[in-house]
């Protein structure tokens, strides 16, 4: 799945090269900005290309960001009644990554997510309010065994037909806020911040 | 007495910001001595995001190896900074993907395991910000780039007892202009940068 995957863009980023060596206009993109292209039904989480980003201030001397990767999930919509969508996504505490290994390794464990007791962290959603080609999605996440409710702001970021495999995609963004110690993770509170804002880049292809 | 009408005009005003004035590192670039300064590789770090075929963002990360910053806050524009970053050692959200990057695909790291930025120009700005002008050579292709940088914070750390800064700065690039241009534009050739960057004074 995931090797098809990496040919799908070659073989696609070839059928677009060749296409922008004759045409006047740049290539399209598979994916644009255009919520008619947005078809109904249900999408599974797209786990190669599905990220939250993290961020802390650390001792107040500078940011520091990492990343989950590896989730699964699906999203439900109908675009004639976007409010009556649903989304949920289960994200592996195993594919958390910064760019200090050590780090990695403190994250993982008993101070922090304790991976290998709560190996997943969880978001469904509730509700969903719809504005234009924004959403606020509310629901509830747990982490590290604990549930609370989140609120997302989210936006939609592209939806189109996937090339070489033919199936629909979509893309959203969605950001919010947590305080980690409301999740049993206030470890170096204040000195590392307690509030983390995270940005999700979401994309789902069609089942 | 100052510092009692700080504090109390500080309970006043919200938690956070209370909490922000016991920080270490405080945005007064003041704070900061004259002299050269380490890279902290453990907290320096660039996050890169592209397009995903109109879908979506993408990001991964690179961390610091080294490097270092000579700065004199009475004469900001005479900095110098310059980063290395281990290549082979890239940070992404698929195993398979990270194969990909470190591959001749992409940044060959075998070939070339380090990525080096080194300033040229500081333009201070306003706010604490500066511009910062300077070449970065991946796979050995030198390209200039500028920053736009703002200081993050200052101080005195408690956990390695030495003065501490950091500032957090963004740019852009092109990858097709080091090389590694493969899959653009289904994957966008423009490629977004933050960057984190720690200071340690030596």
């Amino acid at each position: 799945m995931r090797a098809l995957r990496v040919c799908r863009v070659v073989a696609a980023s070839f059928t677009l090269s060749g296409a922008a060596a004759t045409a006047q206009a740049p290539p399209a993109l598979p994916g644009t900005m255009d919520v008619a292209r947005v078809t109904g039904g249900t999408y599974a989480v797209d786990s190669g290309h599905t990220q939250i980003v993290f961020t802390v201030n650390h001792l107040g001397f500078n940011s520091y960001w990492g990343m989950f990767g590896g989730a699964t999930g699906t999203l439900t919509l109908d675009p004639a009644k976007p409010g009556t969508a649903s989304v949920e996504i289960t994200v592996p505490m195993s594919g958390i990554t910064t760019t200090s290994p050590e780090l990695n390794a403190h994250l993982a464990g008993a101070d922090f997510f304790d991976a290998a007791k709560f190996p997943a962290a969880s978001f469904k959603s509730t509700a969903v309010k719809v504005s234009g080609t924004s959403a606020t999605i509310t629901g509830n996440l747990t982490l590290k065994g604990v549930t609370r409710p989140v609120t997302f702001d989210a936006k939609f970021t592209g939806a189109g037909k996937v090339p070489m495999i033919e199936t629909q995609a979509i893309g959203f963004e969605a950001t919010t806020s947590i305080r980690r110690s409301d999740f049993g993770m206030g470890y170096g509170v204040p000195m590392v911040s307690d509030v983390v804002p995270l940005r999700i880049t979401a994309a789902f292809e069609k089942k | 007495m100052r510092r009692a009408f700080i504090a109390l005009s500080l309970t006043l005003a919200a938690a956070p910001a209370l909490v922000m004035a016991q920080m270490p590192g405080q945005a007064n670039p003041k704070l900061i001595t004259a002299g050269t300064y380490e890279v902290d590789p453990a907290h320096t770090q660039v996050t890169w995001q592209v397009n995903h075929m109109g879908f979506s963002m993408l990001q991964g990360q690179f961390g610091a190896s080294g490097g270092s910053i000579t700065i004199d806050p009475a004469k900001p524009a005479a900095s110098k900074v310059e980063v290395t970053f281990a290549m082979d050692k890239l940070s992404v959200t698929s195993e398979q993907f990270a194969n990909h990057l470190k591959g001749k695909d992409f940044f060959d790291v075998a070939t070339f395991p380090t990525a080096k930025f080194v300033s040229t120009s500081v333009k201070p700005g306003a706010n604490n910000t500066a511009t910062i002008m300077g070449n970065l050579t991946i796979k050995d292709i030198t390209k200039p780039v500028t920053l736009q940088a703002r200081l993050v914070g200052a101080g005195a750390n408690p956990m390695n007892k030495q003065m501490n800064f950091g500032f957090h700065a963004t740019g852009k690039v092109k990858r097709s202009d080091f090389g590694a241009g493969m899959a653009a534009p289904v994957v966008s050739d423009d490629v977004d940068l933050v960057i984190n960057a720690a200071f340690v004074k030596k």
